[in-house]
Order: C-alpha cells, then structure tokens, then sequence
C-alpha cells in the first residue's frame, strides 16, 4: 500500500510531455535557437552521411592530390584544396564526425564520472559530501584547458588521451549539478518515504535523484558538446590532438597557418566549421537555460 | 569585512594547498617513471638513477610531497628539458609579455562586455537585444587561433594597417630601443617618453588582444545582461522610477552599480579561461609570451615546464578569485560593513 | 459623474489589462472610478490581487511590463496623465505625486545611503545648492521622527530598523513637498505597535501640510485610523464608497459587510477574507454580472446577468449592487 503511495509520488521523474512540448516551443519560438537547431542538424547529417555526401570522400580521408594543390574555391573544387590538392569541402565534411564522436564521448565520460558522485554527495550529504565537494574544487581550481593540458603531458599526445584529459577535467561540473538537484530532493516527501520503507540507496539515487537531474544536465551538456568541439580543436591546433593525415578541423587550422596570408581558405573554412558547429549548440544551449534557470549564467 | 577576509584568505591558501597536491600527483605518482619525464626523452640509465635519488623518487610518497611543497615555496621549480634554465626563472622572463596582453585584452572585455551587456537588458526581447546575444554568443563560440589568423588576413594582409605578428618591429630595437622598467612595452615606452617605440608596440598590440578579448566579452555581455535584468526587476530600481529620476540614472548610476557584483563574478573565470586562450593567441601571432614556452614544453614533453605552468596558472586563478571575492564584499554594504 | 473642477485627483472608467499578443489577456482594472479632494485621504480597501496596487501604479504610469491601461482617464490636478508626455511625467513622480512603498528594506537601494538616495530625488526635482538640500534633508527627517540626521544620513538601509526606514521612506515621499502621497499598505511589513505611529506619523503630517493621500490596504482598522472616506474595490471595480464612519457603521454591499465582519478589531496581517468563500474571478473582465455574485450569499439571478451600475445611497455614499436600487426596482428588472 505504502509502496504503491511513494511509486505515485515519485511519478514525475522526467519531464512531463506537456513540458516537453513548451520546451519545444520556445526553441522554435526564439529566432537564435532556430539558427542554432539548423547548424547542429548540418553538423549531425555531415557526421553521419559524410562519406556519401562529400564530393571526393577519398581525398577526405587523405589521398593526396598533389598536381591541384592550393587552388583557391570554386570549380570542381567548392572551397579549394589544400597543400596536398585535397577538396576542402571533402575534408570538413569528414571532419565533422570525429569532432562530433570525441565531445560526446567527454561529455560522456564527464557525465558518467560526475553524476553518480554528485548524486551520492547530494543525497548522503556530510563528510562524504564535503569531500567530494572539495575534491571538485581542486579541479575546478585551474584555469579551464590548463588541467587538461597538465594530463595530457602526463599521459602523452594523441586523440583519445586528448579526449581522456578533457573528460576529467570535465566531470566536476557535472558532480556539482547533480549535487544540487540531489541535495534539494533529499527532504521531499516520496525520498523520504521511499528511504522510510527501506528501498536500497542504489535504487533511490537511481530511481528517484538521477531522473531529476537530466534536465540540468542536458542543459548544460548541450553547451558543453559545443565547448568539448572548441577545447579539441584547440588542442589539436597546438599539436596535442588528432595526427596528420586525419581530417580534424583544427588541425587543418594549424596545417593552413603557414598558407594564411595567401591562402586564407586553408585554414579559413576549417575554422570556421568549428565556429559554427561550436556556435549551434550555444545558441540553442543558451535558449534552453533561458528556459530552465534564467538567473544561471556560467561560462 | 576582517573576519570575511580571514576567513576567505584561509579557503585560498587550501585550495593552493589541494592544487599542489594535484600537480604533485600529475608530476611524481601517475608517471611510471617520473625520473625519465624529468631528463626527457633520451635519458640514460644512470643519468635517471641519479635523479631519482634528486627528486628523492625512491621515498615515501608523503615524504616525497612534502621535499615537493619545499621546493616550490622555496623558488625550485626544476630544469626546463628544452631550455635547461630552471622553469621559474623562464616563466618570470616571459609572464610580462602575457601580462601585457592579458589585461589590454581584459580591459577591452570588461568595457565593451559590460555596454553590450546593459545594452541588451534595457532592450530585452527587441532586435537589439537579439544582435547583442548573438554577438556575445558567437564571441564564446569563437575559436581564437581561427580569429587571430581572420584578422591577420583582414588587418595585414588586406588593409595593411596593423602588423602582422611580434611585439615589436626588429628595427625598433635599433632606432629607439625601450628601457625595461615594467617589462611592458607599451607602459614602459610611454613613461620614458619613446613615442616611436610605443606606437610600434601598441599597434603590435590590438590584434592579438582584440582576438583574445572576443570570448570574455561574450561572457561579460551574457553575465552583465542577466545580472541587469535581475537588477531592473528589484522593488528599489521601481521606486526610482517613482520618484521620477531619470532613465539614464536609474539604468547606469544605479541598476549598474547592483549589478556590478554578480558581473564580477564571471570576471574571475573570464581572466582564468583568457590565460590559456592567450596561449593560442601568442602562437597565432609570435607573442613572445608563455603561450609558446607552454606550447613548446608541452609538444616537447618538458615535464618541470608544464608542471610548473600548471602550478601557476591555478594559483593566479586562486588569487583572482580572491581578489573578486574581496571587491565583491568591499562593494555589498552589507557585507563591508558587517 | 460630475468632476469637481477642484479635485486633487480623479480616475474615470480606468481599465487596465495584461497580456495581449501572446499572452492570454487579462483584465486587471475593470473602469476603476475615484476621487479624491486635495487633502483628503481616501482609504482603498480590498483584498489581494483586486487591483489596488496596480490603480496606484496606474496613477504614476509605472505599470509593470506586459499591463497597460486600455481605456479611461486619470487627472491630476486638473491635467490628464494618461496623455502627458513622459518628460512632463517624470518631473511629477517624485514631486507632485510620490509614492510610500509595502516594503521599506526592498525600496531603499542596498548600495547606496539614505541620505544619498533622498538627496537624489531631491537634486532631480528641486532647484537647491547642496546645503539648501542638506537643510531640508535635515527638516524633513526631524518631522519623521528622526532627528538623529548624521547617523540616518549616512547610514545604509541594512543598518536601520523596518520601522526608521519606513520613516525614512516618508521622507523622501515628502522631502518635495507633493500634493498626493500615494501609500501602498505602508505598514503591513512592520509589527503592529510600529505600524500604529507610522499611521499616527502620516496622519499628523498630512494635518500639517494638507497633502491628499491614497492609503491602499487591505488593513480595515488602519483605513479607520487614517482616512476620511473608503472605497471598497473587488475585482477591479469600485464597489462601494462612502466617509469612513459611514462604510463601517451602514455598509450596504455585501462584500463589505462580509469585508467588515471578517476582519479582526486589531490591526490584521493575512490578507485572505476567511469569511467570505470563494475567491477572486480571474479574469474580472470577462464576468458578465456581477463580479461578485458567484460568492454573494444574497445573489439572485439579475446579478448573474447585468452588471450593477454605482447607486447612490446618501449623497456621499455609493454602492454598486443591484439590492442597492429601491427593492421593488431591482425585482420589477428581474
């Protein structure tokens, strides 16, 4: 009887569909987020119909093209080649699923690392709490990218270290989210019932605490997708990211560096595919706060 | 205010504390071999038997910790592999140049982010209010490297009237050196009077700290305008109204000055996130800053440098937020007071 | 409907409404009608969310975003302020009209003293070197009640009592001399004994300086100490109307005397009217007789269908219900 009373209770876990329409709605109804919604979608068809819609997927992928180096757009070529005679298009559009794969997978990461700890820290509250709480504050002690350029020395260069650095560098914000929402569910009625006739703390966190902290979390993943895209290709400007011949966007950047004055499209488009896939997710990141926590404003 | 100020001042120096704890696990326990990062790739054996001994690599790790804090507070912050000068006498040679362009590029941020920012509130949901978030949007989208090399294009390339990279022209050095007072350029030409040398290292100047203030004015514009609307909706920015003073007082004299603390806030993480951005803006346009000296550390795997670097960062970035903690409280009555 | 030529203020069929375009629309005043003479004090009644603030907004054109006033007239001392232009205005707020706030620690500025704050509105409106602003400051805070003028000068809002920043409030309303003070529930943020002198306060002052005054509460043994007549409002319409001693001694509409007979001799805190069932309709505009018969014990099926006009009962006391009308009038409609 009682359980049945505390499953009812418990009941509005994820967002009723009624919001999830207003949610909706207000995305359309803001002219920046309609703008962010299409530059996602192009981002998204690119990642995963790259190889069928770019127009020379091999010379995406790395061959070399040497006799049409450097031509600057238009013709066959829309947005030129570069110093190996490779369609820049062809390459962006390549481009677009690694930089798409690896910032879900450090927002994942962050994600599964940060949530569980802060909903243990939120709902426990106490000592554990306080230490996990001061261990986020370590992280979040370093200025953003330097910790994760501090990891990666230790680990070495490459992609997925890249990728390893940045999600632990990553989760403590997550931690903290989930601990508010944790912390501010411990007291109400149906956790308390629940805890009252003795349903495990596992099942609690998951059932009742985890459910409630989705909506701030894909809030701030949402932003964070964009931010991951623009820390990668950072660091693969820099060198500490994905290797040559990979179509990784800031690593044309870094590529086309030496060509800029003269051939500014080298590094121009690839750049600006980063802007604008970065620009997508902020835009409708920024209308989706707005919706659920207008005072918020982080980052 | 004083047992505030003690208060927070003990928080920061834990939080330094923490930090070198991170930094010594980043440097000395997650390692395999913390001696062979230390002499660099092309270590012989006996050379990282020695310096085990040195770093003391081979005792307790708490022991080992606490050889580490002595070291740090005592200056030693180990030999750079790439340059083999000790790291923080490499770091104090170049922090002035990231200096320099940090806070031009700060105080551009905080003037245009802070306009952008009122502007938009007081025109919340009209088309100006659109254009400002979209700026402000597009400017924390914006990756600097790919700015930098746009405004090279435009400013160099195309109208030719900013130079393209340095912070100086190599003849200036020649016709009318700068006397190093600030490690400054711009400041220190100024106070002597070198007028050549200051135009010359000013217009060096606007390029990289444009391109690397275009993030924290998104962020200023974006937290200024919340904190503003918050502001504009008190019962006390009503009764301004009501007592008839003026539109421009009520949004600039007062909404402003309430909502200064909050905007404050974001200033601190601004500073921090425009520090590592000014390591790509330094590599854009040769600064002869930090940026490249981490950068090189980094690709070279110049474990004391990046460590050290690391360790600097987050202690400016305790003390920045000390420093915002303190105006925030020294501008709150309430709490300046209490 | 004949207007005084010499009244201080006058409201005609005020309406205002919220929402609009994508809003649902609501009405908030449904033709508000009072008068006021110059230093008079007129006590309007009624309980939360009926529109006694939002009439008070209304006379200050300081409506809250997304309400606006659809049709009517205010004058003020013989000029339309729906129709002044916002320059005009704002030389009256804070002048000629000034406002004493429900809650004196969220009116005051944080960051700012209070005498700086005075001393703003002062500079704004009056034509003053420093020391002429600096003796008045001095003049108008020893009327209220506070003579210690270096220490309340300097202080900020956070270092005085809910009691001394009301008084302070009273005098910025009164530091430019005005000749209406609008008061909205000025004392339901105070404890009962302070709440007594701040009435006694603005009751004494206005004595002295004549200033007309339009006290909005919901606080009825307040109104009884205050002011010279009452209108009573409910769901945005003036109900009824009448001198103080009258309404409490003869009220006729229902709804005041449900108003009288729920409110507690002392001074009362909650605003709800437990007496009387039910609650406010939430779109006044769209009922279609009388806002208030859903919850009027002595409704009858005329009510439900015509809206009752404003019947004068004595020459100074006006109801608007339709048992108002000679009996036999209201049956022979019926």
């Amino acid at each position: 009887m009682i359980g049945a009373n505390v499953e009812a209770v418990a009941a509005p876990q994820e967002l009723p569909s009624r919001d999830r329409g207003r949610v909706v709605r207000a995305l359309l109804a803001d002219p920046l987020s309609v703008v962010g919604l299409v530059l996602i979608t192009l981002l998204v068809v690119a990642a995963a119909l790259g190889p069928w819609i770019a127009p020379f997927p091999d010379q995406g992928a790395g061959q070399t093209n040497i006799g049409e180096a450097l031509l600057p757009p238009g013709g066959e070529h829309l947005l030129g080649t570069d110093r190996l005679g490779r369609d820049m298009l062809s390459r962006i559009i390549l481009g677009a699923r690694p930089a798409l794969l690896v910032s879900l997978l450090v927002v994942g990461l962050a994600v599964l690392i940060g949530a569980p700890l802060g909903a243990i820290a939120g709902y426990r509250g106490g000592r554990l709490d306080e230490a996990i709480m001061r261990l986020t504050d370590l992280f979040l002690a370093f200025p953003p990218l330097l910790l994760a350029m501090a990891i990666i020395a230790a680990l070495g260069p490459g992609l997925e270290r890249a990728a390893l650095a940045l999600a632990i560098s990553w989760w403590p914000w997550y931690a903290r989210i989930t601990r508010g929402v944790a912390a501010s569910l411990r007291e109400r009625p149906f956790v308390d019932a629940a805890r009252s006739i003795g349903v495990p703390e596992r099942t609690i966190v998951r059932r009742h605490i985890l459910p409630n902290a989705i909506s701030p979390i894909l809030v701030q993943a949402t932003v964070d997708i964009g931010t991951v895209i623009l820390a990668a290709g950072s660091l693969a400007f820099i060198g500490l990211g994905a290797r040559p011949p990979a179509p990784d966007w800031g690593l044309m950047v870094s590529e086309g560096r030496t060509f800029i004055l003269d051939q500014w499209w080298y590094s121009g488009f690839p750049g600006l595919a980063i802007f604008l896939s970065v620009l997508g997710f902020n835009l409708v990141g920024d209308t989706l706060r707005d919706i659920f926590d207008p005072r918020q404003v982080r980052r | 205010m004083s047992r505030f100020l003690g208060r927070r001042l003990g928080t920061a120096i834990l939080v330094l504390f923490g930090v070198s704890l991170v930094t010594f696990t980043l440097a000395r326990v997650i390692p395999s071999n913390p001696a062979a990062l230390y002499i660099g790739p092309r270590a012989r054996a006996e050379e990282i038997a020695r310096v085990t001994e040195e770093l003391g690599l081979n005792r307790p790790l708490p022991l080992q910790y606490l050889d580490y804090m002595g070291d740090m507070l005592t200056g030693d912050w180990g030999t750079s592999i790439g340059t083999k000068r000790p790291v923080l006498s490499e770091i104090l040679d170049r922090l002035p140049a990231t200096l320099e362009l940090l806070i031009t590029a700060m105080v551009i941020a905080v003037v245009f982010g802070t306009l952008l920012g009122v502007l938009s509130a007081q025109w919340r949901g009209r088309p100006p209010d659109l254009v400002v978030r979209l700026i402000a949007i597009a400017g924390v989208s914006m990756p600097a490297f790919w700015l930098g090399l746009l405004l090279q294009v435009l400013f160099f390339r195309q109208l030719d009237l900013l130079p393209l990279s340095g912070r100086l022209d190599t003849d200036i050095r020649f016709i009318s050196p700068i006397t190093d007072v600030t490690g400054f350029f711009t400041i220190d030409a100024f106070v002597t009077g070198n007028w050549v040398a200051f135009g010359d290292a000013a217009a060096h100047l606007v390029l990289p700290a444009v391109t690397l203030a275009a993030y924290p004015i998104g962020l200023i514009a974006r937290m200024t305008r919340a904190s503003m609307l918050e502001a504009l909706g008190q019962d006390y920015v009503r009764s301004a109204r009501a007592y008839g003073i003026g539109e421009r007082t009520v949004v600039y004299r007062l909404a402003l000055r309430n909502a200064l603390p909050p905007t404050l806030t974001v200033l601190g993480l601004t500073l921090a996130y425009s520090l590592t951005g000014a390591f790509f803006v330094e590599i854009v346009f040769n600064w002869p800053g930090l940026g490249q000296f981490a950068v090189d550390a980094l690709l070279n795997v110049d474990y004391p440098a990046v460590m050290g670097i690391a360790l600097l960062g987050a202690a400016g970035y305790v003390l920045i937020n000390l420093a915002v903690d303190i105006a925030q409280a020294w501008l709150d009555p309430r709490v300046r007071l209490a | 409907m004949s207007t005084t030529t010499d009244a201080l203020l006058t409201i005609d069929d005020l309406r205002v409404v919220f929402g609009g375009r994508h809003a649902p629309r609501l009405t908030a005043l449904d033709g508000v009608e009072l008068r006021l003479a110059p230093g008079e004090s007129l006590g309007l009644v009624g309980e939360t969310g009926c529109g006694k603030t939002m009439t008070g907004l209304s006379v200050l054109r300081l409506l809250p975003p997304g309400a606006k006033v659809s049709t009517g007239s205010i004058r003020f001392e013989g000029e339309d302020l729906l129709r002044m232009p916002e320059r005009r205005m704002r030389r009256l707020r804070g002048s000629r009209v000034t406002m004493i706030f429900q809650n004196p620690a969220s009116a005051f500025n944080p960051v700012f003293t209070i005498g700086w704050q005075i001393d703003r509105v002062m500079s704004q409106h009056l034509d003053l070197d420093r020391r002429g602003r600096r003796e008045r400051l001095a003049e108008v805070l020893g009327e209220v009640g506070l003579p210690d003028v270096d220490r309340i000068a300097a202080a900020y809002p956070h270092q005085l009592s809910g009691g001394m920043l009301q008084r302070a409030m009273i005098a910025m309303a009164l530091v430019n001399r005005p000749s209406l003070v609008i008061a909205d529930e000025p004392t339901t943020a105070l404890d009962a004994t302070i709440a007594a002198q701040i009435l006694a306060l603005l009751r004494r002052l206005q004595d002295e300086h004549g200033f007309g005054v339009l006290f909005i509460t919901h606080n009825l043994p307040a109104v009884r100490q205050l002011c010279d007549r009452v209108a009573v409002l409910y769901a945005g319409r003036v109900i009824e109307t009448a001198p103080t001693a009258e309404l409490f001694a003869a009220a006729q509409h229902p709804y005041t005397r449900g108003l009288l007979a729920s409110a507690p001799s002392v001074a009362s805190r909650g605003s709800r009217l437990a007496a009387i069932e039910g609650s406010v309709p939430p779109d006044p505009g769209a009922v279609i007789g009388c806002s208030f018969a859903p919850r009027c014990p002595l409704a009858f099926d005329e009510c439900r269908r015509v809206r009752p006009p404003a019947v004068p009962i004595t020459p100074t006391h006006e109801s608007a219900c339709l048992l108002a009308l000679e009996p036999d009038t209201a049956r022979a409609s019926a």
